[in-house]
C-alpha cells in the first residue's frame, strides 16, 4: 500500500454539468437500477405480484362487475396502473427513511451537490421500478386479451400523466419518509395512506356500485381521476375532463405535500 | 487585508462561541477551539457531550444556534457550499448502501460528485486498492465485517479529495485489529497533509493520534491542549519502584521518601512503591541509593498520568455515573430531532 490515499492518480478532475439536478436524479435512478440488477429475485417477485394481482382481481370482480371478463379487463388494467402509484408510496418512503437511518442521507448532504439532490434523487430514482411493474402488468393484460383502442399519441400521453402523478405522490412518500422515526412507522403510515387511495377509488369497481357516503371520497380521490383518464386514453373514447382533473389533482397533492416534505427536510438542520 | 483572513490561512478549523440548542436541551454551550492545517484534532468526551453535534455543524448538516465556525476560512452557514467542497465526512454509523457492492458504493458517490461513469470506476478502483478492499469489491456491503465497512465508508469520504476530514467515532464497535488499521489510515492521511477532526471516547486513541485535544463535557470545552500538556496539567510524574523481594517494600519506601522528601505510598497488592516526583533527576538518585542498599528492583521508573486519569479528574465523574444521565439526554435529543 504505497499509493497515496486521496490524490487521484489517473482520474481526471470531475466535470461540471450544466444541469446538476438532472444529473443527480439520474445518478440516483442508476443506483436503483443497479440494485434491481443485483437482486433479480426482487424483480421476479414483484413481476409475479403484479401478475397475481391482476388475475385475482379479474377473477374475483370480473363476473360481478361487468358480467364479461374481457370487458372488465379493459376497465381493470388502467385501474391497476393507477393503484401501482399508491403501492409505490410505501416502498419509496421506506427507502428514504432507510437512507436517513443509515447515515447515507447525511453523507449526501455533506457533498458539494444541490441540497435538494437526495430528495429529487429518490423521486426520480423510484421511476424505473414503477415502469417495470407497469410494463409487466400491461403485458399480462395483453396476454389475456386486453387491446389498446387508441393511437400511439394517446398511449404516450397516458405514460406522461402516470409520470406526473408519480412525481406528485413521491412528495407524499418523502413526507412520510422524513417524518417517520423508524421503519415500522413508515410501513404503518404507508399503509394508512395507501389503503384509502388504492381501494377508495374506482380503480377496481365503478363508483356507482359503492355506498353513497363513500362515493364522495371516491370522487375526490386523485386515483379515480387517473383511472378514468387512463381508461379514456387507452381504450377510448378520449375525454379531456378526467385528464385535466388528474393534472389538477397532481398540482393540489404537490402543493400540499411539497411544503410539508421541505419543512420536514429543513427540520433536520 | 484584515488579520482574520491571515489567520484563516493557517487554520483549518476555527470555532468561536458555538452554541446549539435542541428545544430546551443545550447541546453545545459556547465552545471555541481551532486546529492548524495538517494536524489531527481529537475531540474527546463521553456520550452526549456534544461531539457529534459539533461535527454535524462543522460539516454543514446542522446550523448553529449562535456563534461561528469556519472550515478552511469558509463560514459553515454563509459559505456552506464552499465548505462542502473542502470536507469529507465519515459519520458515526458507516454510511454505506448495503445492497450495493463495495465498488458501486464508491462509484455512486463519485458520480454524484460529477465524475463520468468511466472516471468514477477508475477512482473507485484506486480507493479500493488503497483501502485493501479489492478482493471484496464485488461483494454486497452487507456481507462486510465492521472493519471493512468502516474502511469503505472512509474511502467514500475521500473520493472528492477533501482537505479536511471529519471522523465521528471511527473505531467504535471495531475489533482491536481493525481499530489499529483505522489508526494507521489516520496517520497516513495526516502525512498527506489532510487535517483530521476525530471524535472519540477512547483516551488511548486520542493520545496516540491527536496533535491537539479538546475535551468536551456537557456541551462545554473543559480542557484543551496537547496530550502531554493535559497530562501535566492534572498531575506531575510519579516515581515508581517494584522490588524483586516484596518483603523489602518498606525499605524501598524509606529510600524513595528520603530522595523526594515526600512520604512514599506502598501498594502491597501490586508490590509497587510510588511517590510524586517533581524533579526527573530523582530517577538516577533512586537507582544509585537502591543499589547501595543492595535492593534489586524488577521495575523502576517515572510514570506520566494516563489520559484516563486526566479525563476523570477533569470531568469529575466515573463512567458508571454518566450512563443513566446520558441515556435520558440522548432520548430527549432523539425525540426533538
Amino acid at each position: 500500500m504505497t499509493a497515496t490515499l486521496i490524490e487521484p492518480r489517473r482520474v481526471q478532475p470531475r466535470s461540471t454539468s450544466p444541469m446538476p439536478a438532472v444529473r443527480h436524479g439520474w445518478t440516483m435512478a442508476w443506483r436503483n437500477l443497479v440494485k434491481l440488477r443485483l437482486a433479480p429475485q426482487i424483480v421476479v417477485l414483484s413481476a409475479i405480484q403484479q401478475i397475481v394481482m391482476l388475475l385475482v382481481f379479474l377473477l374475483i370482480f370480473g363476473g360481478a362487475v361487468a358480467g364479461d371478463r374481457g370487458e372488465y379487463l379493459s376497465f381493470l388494467l388502467p385501474g391497476i396502473l393507477a393503484q401501482n402509484l399508491a403501492f409505490q408510496i410505501s416502498s419509496a418512503a421506506a427507502a428514504i427513511q432507510s437512507d436517513i437511518r443509515k447515515g447515507i442521507f447525511d453523507r449526501f448532504r455533506s457533498l458539494p451537490i444541490a441540497r435538494s439532490a437526495p430528495l429529487v434523487g429518490h423521486i426520480v430514482g423510484d421511476l424505473p421500478r414503477l415502469a417495470l411493474a407497469n410494463i409487466v402488468v400491461v403485458l399480462t393484460a395483453v396476454a389475456f386479451g386486453f387491446r389498446v383502442h387508441t393511437g400511439p399519441l394517446e398511449v404516450l400521453l397516458a405514460c406522461a400523466i402516470i409520470l406526473v402523478m408519480a412525481v406528485a405522490f413521491s412528495w407524499v412518500a418523502a413526507t412520510i419518509g422524513l417524518f417517520a422515526k423508524r421503519p415500522e412507522s413508515v410501513s404503518m403510515m404507508g399503509l394508512l395512506v395507501m389503503l384509502p387511495l388504492a381501494f377508495g377509488s374506482n380503480a377496481l369497481v365503478p363508483t356507482t356500485s359503492l355506498p353513497g357516503w363513500f362515493q364522495s371520497w371516491v370522487r375526490l380521490n386523485p386515483l379515480t381521476y387517473l383511472s378514468d383518464a387512463l381508461r379514456s386514453l387507452l381504450t377510448g373514447p378520449v375525454e379531456s375532463r378526467p385528464i385535466l382533473l388528474t393534472l389538477l389533482s397532481a398540482v393540489v397533492v404537490t402543493l400540499i405535500f411539497m411544503p410539508l416534505a421541505i419543512r420536514a427536510y429543513a427540520r433536520r438542520l | 487585508m484584515t488579520t482574520t483572513e491571515v489567520v484563516s490561512v493557517d487554520y483549518a478549523l476555527e470555532v468561536d462561541g458555538l452554541r446549539r440548542e435542541f428545544g430546551k436541551t443545550q447541546a453545545l454551550n459556547e465552545i471555541s477551539f481551532s486546529a492548524r492545517r495538517g494536524t489531527v484534532l481529537g475531540l474527546l468526551g463521553p456520550n452526549g457531550s456534544g461531539k457529534t453535534t459539533t461535527v454535524k455543524i462543522l460539516s454543514t448538516l446542522l446550523r448553529p444556534s449562535s456563534g461561528s465556525a469556519r472550515v478552511y476560512g469558509f463560514d459553515v452557514v454563509k459559505e456552506a457550499a464552499r465548505v462542502r467542497e473542502t470536507i469529507g465526512l465519515t459519520g458515526q454509523y458507516a454510511a454505506v448502501d448495503e445492497d450495493l457492492n463495495g465498488r458501486l458504493n464508491l462509484e455512486l458517490i463519485a458520480r454524484l460528485l460529477g465524475y463520468s461513469a468511466k472516471n468514477a470506476r477508475a477512482r473507485a478502483d484506486e480507493l479500493l486498492e488503497s483501502f485493501d478492499l479489492v478482493d471484496a469489491a464485488k461483494r454486497p456491503a452487507k456481507t462486510y465485517s465492521g472493519g471493512m465497512r468502516r474502511r469503505l465508508d472512509l474511502a467514500a469520504s475521500l473520493i472528492g479529495t477533501p482537505d479536511v476530514l471529519f471522523l465521528d467515532e471511527p473505531t467504535t464497535g471495531l475489533d482491536p485489529r481493525s481499530r489499529v488499521a483505522v489508526w494507521d489510515l489516520v496517520r497516513r492521511l495526516r502525512s498527506e497533509g489532510i487535517t483530521v477532526l476525530l471524535t472519540t471516547q477512547y483516551l488511548e486513541e486520542a493520545d496516540r493520534l491527536a496533535d491537539e485535544l479538546v475535551v468536551l463535557d456537557h456541551g462545554a470545552v473543559i480542557a484543551a491542549g496537547t496530550p502531554t500538556k493535559l497530562k501535566r496539567q492534572v498531575g506531575g510524574q510519579t516515581l515508581e519502584a517494584r522490588p524483586d523481594d516484596p518483603a523489602r517494600l518498606d525499605e524501598v519506601a524509606l529510600v524513595l521518601g528520603e530522595i523526594t522528601g515526600t512520604k512514599a505510598a506502598i501498594d502491597a497488592d501490586t508490590g509497587v512503591v510510588a511517590v510524586p516526583a517533581a524533579d526527573p533527576a530523582v530517577l538516577s538518585a533512586a537507582s544509585d541509593r537502591l543499589g547501595i542498599a543492595g535492593i534489586t528492583v524488577a521495575a523502576l521508573g517515572l510514570r506520566q498520568p494516563s489520559l484516563d486519569e486526566v479525563f476523570f479528574s477533569l470531568t469529575d465523574g466515573t463512567p458508571q455515573e454518566r450512563t443513566a444521565e446520558d441515556a435520558t439526554e440522548h432520548a430527549k435529543k432523539e425525540s426533538l430531532v
